[in-house]
């Protein structure tokens, strides 16, 4: 499974936001996917036709990672994990096929 | 017997071009499609799809006297309803995505709302089935719209079909009724010669050909002015490059096609879930010394895609939890005076024109007519007013 | 106008950070734009504050283009937009004005900059390769699990296997052999004997010894370390339930170099890693209207440039991937002379020795790329046979090469990428067609006979990375 590949201590998970509905914490600076990988989740997404996604290029161009995001005060958007770092309060969920709106 | 080759010659791939040669050659004449690039790749692939049958924004704004030529055109949408319904199992394809659930056409403010009862009332006169709701009835049909919509016009059979389906599906109707398609072929030449036309073509690799046939038929959209000047005539038709954007995919919770009366919005969802924004943004044409370029793509201007977006979140805010997918151009042709173009230019025997802006909603309509018209010089609609014989005053010098 | 800079750099990558370090050396106003939040690009890609713990474990070459690239980042002349994803770039012709206006998005919001003249330097990505079960959740690029140990000290798996034809699976496997991961297997689709081949050539082993000693010694690493490495070898398919948990592995035929079906194994993984190559980033410089050009083994569509990096369009000049893979050293060494055109055409002081120098370096390193992309060639024979009826071609829309071969066959004057995307919708989606795009290609190839010019590619479109619309509704921002 995935996971991290160098000890991390305690303190410095410093930022605290919610994951499909768990409250998380994590490291100042690290991404979605980051994050979520060192957690062991395996699927980011589900396509319209119901088939699971993860990441594929971990570097911002297959938007294969896209999560639903909501950052404080803001609208929820479909943002893409590998790219987007964590914050405090944000709101994350994988996005179930055809997520309602 | 002349020596044509071909009973009709259309020019232009695009949706009207498909469509003629679908009716004609159902009609048993034998036709040639002459495509400079690829079929649909113009505005008839690049467009908004809508369907809308509402007379449109761009005419109800500019004034009582353009209000009232705009219902003229009336019988050709009443026209298109039934087409467009019955189109899919025409062509015996399966699912064409032609939707027709409906389609509102929204106010912002007090005015907004008393044009919308002027339209109204043409609509009426028209026979076209449209109705004024507000309040409770507009926010159960409609729960996504904003609260800043006062009142709507709703029309039960507007909705959009598909731009990227429905020329393809028309042009392999005309191909099994034995059109012959040629694309990557430029007309280059037209000339009236013992009683019917001569055409010069040339291919992509190279290749030049010259053909012969009775009728010319000018489906060239945005370039139906460049082919009529081939042919020794002017017909004011000129390009217009438009915006479109598309959003991400959502799950269906728009079932009607939303217009604006005073601002710029078409907006739609599709089969896939994406939304189509749009509603007559400008894009820019490349220029150099010949002044626009229109073979190229044109480019989307920032304050088209900051506008259009500006206009969909305030009349639907569930649109700010979409991603902006994709800015796109087409390039649309509209005659002089924003009427359709349709008929037999006088001074140029045999050779006919179908164009004129809203060609996707009303582009099998023109379609339809012109085939019966250049088949049985005869058409069960009047089209009279929209024919070339209004422009022969920049005809009269011509020849 | 008052508000342009001279020089606008997108991309802090190798090529993007030594055109910047030029142009700040010149004095010229310069503003560097980076989508992510720290600069090195792919190969020096940083993580966060608190997980920099033993980056020595990707070699020293790696902690001194990180170093290098902090000590860039410091110049204080130089602006940064990091976490400004560029997405739309129009000329000056476009906007008529003197200046591009390039638009770009963070989490924040919109905002612009104006610059007289841009250099693009936005690398490429891992050359997508579909093959059954590609989709899968733990199939991804070989640079994209590398990618995670650099810049999260993640790995997305515990039995990881990498596959293709790329050296860069060797440098990846002793990476993760630093961090205590031992990789499933590492496959390559070359008999062994191909890189022999190619050393033997005069003069070869003598100019490329240095990056040749570096491959030599990782695969001698991986021996050590009991690592399978596999030559003349492909995976067939990955299959698992919801997530990768077997890949079938293909013996090649020597002669042909294809798949014998009957010469297969399954290798039990959690993750695999696909490394055939790399596709250029190139979609800004189309959008602006530059003309590129397909290479098939140096990167697809890379940007057309004359001798000094300057690309068709007027003051818009590209290096290092984009231009064509080429590696870090020719991204830098690109950089550099793009920086030295522009400045020269901006009518800074250039010395004409140095411009000399800076291209001849370029020409030195291009030599080596050569080399590369042919010792990293899978061959397209073998990528085609990798992909079967069922094969999604396109990901983000869910479409498999039979469909698009059965809309190929329906309509017959199909013969663009454009228009396949139109009516199949294959490059609608998310990536912007920057997974599909070359398997488009080839299939409408075969399909129609057509040459690759022909086809042609998707059109550019802004947004090249989709826009969330709720910032539409704040405007713009400086
Ligand atoms: C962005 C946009 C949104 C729109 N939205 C809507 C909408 O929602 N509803 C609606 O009703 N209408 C809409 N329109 C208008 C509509 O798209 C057009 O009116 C319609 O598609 C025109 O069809 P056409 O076949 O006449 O033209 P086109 O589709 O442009 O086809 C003309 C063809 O002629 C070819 N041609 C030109 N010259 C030659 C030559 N010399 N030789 C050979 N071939 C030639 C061209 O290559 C082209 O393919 C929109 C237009 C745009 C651009
Ligand atoms: C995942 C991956 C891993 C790699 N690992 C290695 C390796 O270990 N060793 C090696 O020799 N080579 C590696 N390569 C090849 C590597 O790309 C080059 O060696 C080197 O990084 C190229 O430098 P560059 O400046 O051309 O591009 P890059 O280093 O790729 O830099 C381009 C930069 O542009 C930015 N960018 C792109 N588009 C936009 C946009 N629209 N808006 C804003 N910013 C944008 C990117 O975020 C990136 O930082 C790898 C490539 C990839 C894709
Ligand atoms: S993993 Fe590809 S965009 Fe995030």
């Amino acid at each position: 499974m995935m996971r991290r590949i160098i000890p991390v201590e305690n303190g410095s998970l410093t930022i605290s936001l919610e994951l499909d509905g768990v409250r998380v914490q994590a490291i100042p600076g690290e991404s979605l996917a980051g994050m979520m990988f060192a957690r062991g989740v395996g699927i980011f997404r589900w396509t319209s036709g119901g088939k699971p996604r993860a990441p594929y290029c971990a570097m911002g161009t297959c938007f294969e990672c896209r999560v639903e995001v909501r950052r404080v005060g803001q609208e929820p958007v479909v943002a893409r994990a590998c790219m987007t770092p964590v914050e405090d309060g944000m709101v994350v969920n994988t996005v179930a096929p055809r997520e309602k709106l | 017997m002349s020596k044509a080759d071909w009973d009709v010659a259309v020019v232009g791939g695009g949706l009207v071009g498909a469509a003629s040669a679908y009716y004609l050659s159902k009609r048993g004449a034998r036709v040639l499609l002459l495509e400079r690039r690829e079929l649909n790749g113009q505005a008839s692939g690049q467009n908004a799809g809508s369907l809308h049958f509402q007379i449109e924004q761009r005419l109800v704004s500019h004034g009582e006297a353009m209000t009232r030529q705009a219902a003229t055109i009336l019988p050709l949408i009443l026209d298109a309803i039934e087409r467009w319904r019955g189109i899919t199992a025409e062509l015996g394809e399966t699912d064409l995505d032609v939707v027709q659930h409906g389609g509102l056409m929204v106010a912002e403010t007090p005015q907004q709302v008393a044009t919308l009862e002027r339209k109204l009332k043409l609509e009426t006169q028209g026979g076209l089935p449209t109705r004024i709701i507000d309040g409770e009835e507009l926010r159960s049909l409609a729960p996504y719209l904003s609260n800043s919509v006062l009142a709507a016009t709703y029309c039960a059979v507007e909705g959009h079909g598909n731009p990227r389906l429905i020329t393809a599906a028309l042009a392999r109707g005309a191909a099994r009724q034995g059109t012959a398609i040629r694309t990557w072929t430029t007309v280059t030449g037209l000339r009236r010669e013992e009683g019917c036309w001569r055409i010069e073509t040339e291919n992509s690799d190279g290749s030049v050909r010259r053909e012969y046939a009775s009728t010319i038929l000018n489906a060239a959209g945005a370039w139906a002015r460049e082919l009529a000047a081939l042919a020794g005539v002017h017909l004011p038709v000129f390009p217009v490059a438009l915006t479109m954007n598309a959003t991400d995919a959502a799950p269906p919770f728009i079932p009607l096609l939303i217009q604006h009366v005073g601002r710029r919005l078409s907006l739609k969802q599709m089969r896939e879930g994406n939304l189509l924004i749009g509603g007559g943004w400008p894009s820019r044409f490349e220029r150099d010394r010949n002044g626009l370029v229109t073979t190229r793509a044109a480019y989307p201007r920032m304050e088209s895609i900051y506008g259009n977006m500006a206009v969909a979140l305030d009349v639907v805010p569930a649109v700010a939890r979409r991603t902006l997918l994709r800015s796109w151009t087409g390039i649309v042709g509209i005659t002089a005076d924003q009427l359709p173009l349709l008929g037999e230019v006088p001074e140029a025997p045999g050779f006919f024109v179908a164009t004129g802006g809203s060609a996707f909603t009303l582009g099998l309509t023109y379609a339809a007519q012109i085939a019966e018209l250049i088949d049985s010089g005869r058409t069960p609609l009047d089209i009279d007013i929209y024919g070339p014989r209004r422009f022969g005053h920049l005809n009269a010098y011509m020849g | 106008m008052e508000n342009s800079v001279d020089i606008a750099i997108i991309g802090a990558g190798p090529g993007g950070l030594a055109a910047s370090e030029t142009c700040a050396r010149f004095g010229a106003s310069v503003t560097v734009i980076d989508e992510q939040s720290a600069p090195g690009g792919q190969i020096y890609r940083q993580a966060p504050e608190n997980l920099r713990q033993r980056a020595e474990g990707f070699g020293i070459a790696y902690v001194d283009g990180v170093a290098k690239a902090n000590a860039v980042a410091s110049i204080s002349a130089i602006e940064w937009r990091l976490g400004h994803a560029v997405w739309n770039v129009l000329t000056p012709q476009r906007t008529q004005s003197e200046a591009f206006l390039i638009s770009t998005v963070t989490d924040d919001g919109l905002s612009e900059i104006e610059a007289k003249r841009v250099i693009v330097a936005t690398g490429c990505y891992d050359m997508p390769v579909p093959f059954p079960g590609w989709t899968l959740p733990g199939v991804m690029g070989a640079g994209a699990i590398q990618a995670l140990m650099k810049g999260q000290r993640v790995v997305p798996g515990k039995k990881i296997v990498l596959a293709g034809s790329h050296p860069l699976l060797l440098i990846i496997a002793e990476q993760m052999l630093a961090f205590g991961e031992r990789p499933a297997a590492v496959v390559f689709s070359q008999p062994m004997w191909r890189a022999g081949r190619l050393l033997s050539r005069p003069g070869v082993a003598v100019s490329f010894a240095e990056p040749l000693a570096q491959a030599a010694r990782a695969y001698a690493k991986l021996l050590r370390a009991g690592v399978p490495v596999i030559f003349s070898g492909a995976v067939l398919r990955a299959d698992g339930n919801d997530r990768v948990e077997s890949v079938t592995l293909a013996h090649l035929n020597p002669a042909t170099g294809l798949p014998q079906p009957d010469n297969t194994r399954e290798i039990s993984c959690d993750a695999v890693g696909i490394g055939f190559g790399f596709t250029a980033s190139s979609e800004l410089v189309r959008l602006a209207g530059a003309a590129t050009r397909w290479s098939r083994t140096g990167g697809g569509w890379i940007a057309v440039h004359d001798g000094e990096m300057r690309s068709t369009v007027a003051n818009l000049y590209v290096a290092g991937e984009v231009a064509g893979i080429g590696g870090a050293k020719t991204a830098a060494a690109e950089g550099a002379l793009a920086a030295l055109s522009a400045l020269r055409d901006a009518g800074y002081g250039v010395d004409a020795a140095e411009l000399r120098r800076a291209r001849s370096n370029c020409r030195r390193n291009r030599a080596f790329a050569a080399l590369l992309q042919e010792l990293a060639d899978p061959g397209d024979e073998l990528l085609r046979a990798l992909r079967d009826e069922g094969t999604v071609i396109c990901r983000c829309e869910e479409i498999t090469k039979g469909q698009v071969e059965e809309l190929l066959g329906q309509n017959p004057f199909l013969g663009t990428s454009n228009a396949l995307k139109l009516l199949g919708r294959t490059g609608m989606g998310a990536c912007q067609g920057r997974y599909c795009s070359r398997s488009v290609l080839e299939l409408i190839s075969s399909a129609t006979g057509r040459g690759v010019e022909d086809i042609g590619q998707f059109t550019a479109r802004p947004p090249v990375k989709p826009v969330p619309i709720h910032h539409f509704g704040g405007g713009v921002r400086d």
